[in-house]
């Protein structure tokens, strides 16, 4: 019970940092030029293609106790971030963010330019047509993405291990408490293990294409 | 508001090889954009707006400054009051009827309301479909969502981008009538972009006819007459007539100038319909015809005449103006001239309803 609690805490932590961050750069991209936005977009997929374990490794090295970041932690929490569920929901935030953002900047491109402009013209600057038009108009696309990226992170495994361990109670995981199994020898608690992973995977998956298929409706 | 407005216009914008530098200065309540495809009249439409930034010149709306290049002025297009309805009315898909058309009432400094949304919903009767989901609404009446939408921000100008474009033919009355309703009694100056020469008669007081960028006509919309034929569709009249009378027949009797004409049935309506006739469909004689089945039959006076190609456009007067088109063969033989009396023949059957 305690892998599932602790799987569902730190998946649920890492989009909770990812959606928001997510929105506010694809709305970003809209605005970019050519160039830029195809760079950015580099950066973006960067963690999709990068072997999640020289993502873990990177975030390591950000993390430490002799880093900034690190250090600015242990000062303020008394303890260091890294090995903790802090630095586990860190590193699924990471390797899940360009699967959380890809919907978002889809639903933001395939907004008409013509609603954007109308609902300037009934009075509505930017920020207002952002909350209220953008916004709803992807909300699917935001649940979507969201739901794609929490089902990454809840799958978790290279990065995680690297900068969090494998510590039962703790930072252990789902994907990790199989690989313990299996290397114990434990195939049964491993196998029950597995069908759990595949039945949320099949309902996540679901869930997000049923709310894509949802998106394309209510923009057209 | 007042009845009189000053567009103050005078810009260059270049998108590719494409340059509009447009310079016209005119005073009037209802201004129309003329021009076919590609001529430039959506791009000054989106400079007016605010969509579009010049690259120079300015864009001043009686008292207001929207656009001044000279002093870095550039008012964004919630600054500028304008309603905008675009030719495919562009409503919000998230949103009701009812919604959509509070949704820049909102955003309207209490001060600044001159109708409530209801009120609007009233006026353009969308009351039965308030709470419909847009994507069940007619072309008809996504224009009207469109427009009651616009004005519910009891804007200081409203732009209009070809509103009829999508809509059948013969349901357009209703939208002209209540355009015409927006800009002279709810005193709202308009800007009307229209490719078709029908509309802007119909809608307008002064017309800017732009080609490849540049205005190359600028005056009373009758002066669009003198085009030659083929930049436009066949002319048709479109009359917003007063029903006098409906008979046991099935015919209806309506008024417009100094004549009666008769029609078909008018099955709905509150007073007055807008009628379509075809400029090619009204015969002119000399003479006054005693025996013929067409049951319209008036005497007019030749006010003026376009001569095109292989066409002339007669300008007749019969109290409001009415517009004949005959071959040039046709005009040589009856000899006519400005000022001459003539009688113009009108089969109720060419007659359409434009419904609302």
């Amino acid at each position: 019970m305690d892998i599932i609690l602790i799987t569902l805490k730190i998946a649920t932590v890492a989009i909770l940092i990812n959606v928001p961050i997510a929105i506010w750069l694809a709305y970003l991209l809209t605005k970019l030029g050519l160039k830029l936005r195809f760079i950015i977009e580099i950066l973006i997929s960067l963690p999709l293609a990068l072997p999640p374990v020289v993502t873990g490794y990177a975030l390591l090295i950000v993390l430490s106790p002799n880093s900034l970041i690190g250090d600015m932690f242990h000062r303020l929490v008394g303890q260091d971030i890294v090995f903790t569920w802090v630095a586990a929901s860190l590193a699924s935030a990471i390797v899940s963010f360009p699967l959380t953002i890809r919907p978002i900047i889809i639903s933001f491109d395939n907004i008409d330019e013509i609603l954007i402009r109308s609902s300037r013209s009934l009075g509505a600057g930017p920020y207002r047509t952002f909350i209220n038009l953008i916004i709803p108009l992807s909300y699917n696309s935001i649940l979507a993405g969201g739901l794609l990226g929490f089902t990454r992170a809840l799958g978790e495994f290279g990065a995680t291990i690297m900068v969090a361990g494998n510590i039962p109670g703790v930072t252990q995981t789902l994907p990790l408490a199989i690989y313990k199994k299996v290397q114990l020898g434990n195939d049964t608690g491993a196998f029950g293990l597995i069908l759990l992973s595949l039945l949320i995977a099949v309902l996540s998956i679901g869930m997000h294409n049923w709310l894509i298929t949802r998106s394309r409706i209510t923009n057209t | 508001m007042n009845n009189n407005h000053t567009f103050d216009i005078n810009i260059k914008k270049s998108n590719g090889p494409f340059l509009l530098d447009c310079n016209f200065l005119v005073d009037g309540n209802s201004l129309s954009v003329f021009g076919h495809s590609g001529s430039g009249k959506t791009t000054l439409l989106n400079c007016i707006a605010g969509f579009v930034t010049p690259n120079e010149g300015h864009i001043f709306f009686t008292n207001k400054i929207f656009y001044h290049s000279s002093n870095n002025i550039n008012l964004p297009s919630e600054k500028r009051r304008l309603g905008y309805v675009h030719q495919h009315a562009a409503l919000f898909p998230h949103l009701s009827v009812i919604k959509n058309v509070e949704y820049g009432y909102s955003f309207t400094p209490k001060s600044e309301r001159h109708f409530t949304p209801m009120e609007l919903m009233s006026m353009l009767e969308l009351e039965d479909i308030a709470l419909r989901n847009i994507s069940n609404l007619s072309g008809g009446e996504r224009q009207k969502v469109a427009i009651a939408r616009a004005i519910a921000t009891s804007p200081n100008l409203l732009l209009l981008d070809e509103p009829l474009v999508s809509i059948d033919h013969k349901f357009r009355g209703g939208l002209i009538k209540k355009i015409k309703y927006i800009n002279t009694e709810l005193n709202i100056p308009m800007i009307y972009v229209s490719h078709s020469v029908s509309e802007v008669i119909a809608l307008s007081d002064f017309v800017v006819m732009l080609e490849n960028g540049k205005v190359v006509k600028l005056g009373h919309p009758s002066l669009l007459m003198d085009l030659n034929q083929s930049i436009y569709e066949a002319f048709e009249n479109i009359i917003e007539t007063k029903i006098i009378h409906q008979n046991d027949a099935g015919n209806t009797l309506v008024e417009y100038g100094n004549v009666k004409i008769t029609i078909g049935k008018v099955d709905y309506g509150n007073g007055s319909v807008i009628l379509s006739i075809k400029s090619s469909d009204i015969i002119i004689s000399l003479d006054k015809p005693s025996l013929i089945s067409a049951r319209n039959v008036f005497k007019a006076r030749i006010a003026e005449y376009y001569i095109k190609d292989d066409s002339v456009l007669v300008k007749c007067d019969i109290g409001s103006p009415l517009l004949a088109e005959i071959t040039v063969e046709a005009f040589n033989h009856l000899d006519c001239k400005k000022g001459d009396d003539v009688y113009l023949i009108i089969k109720t059957s060419s007659i359409a309803l434009l419904r609302d």
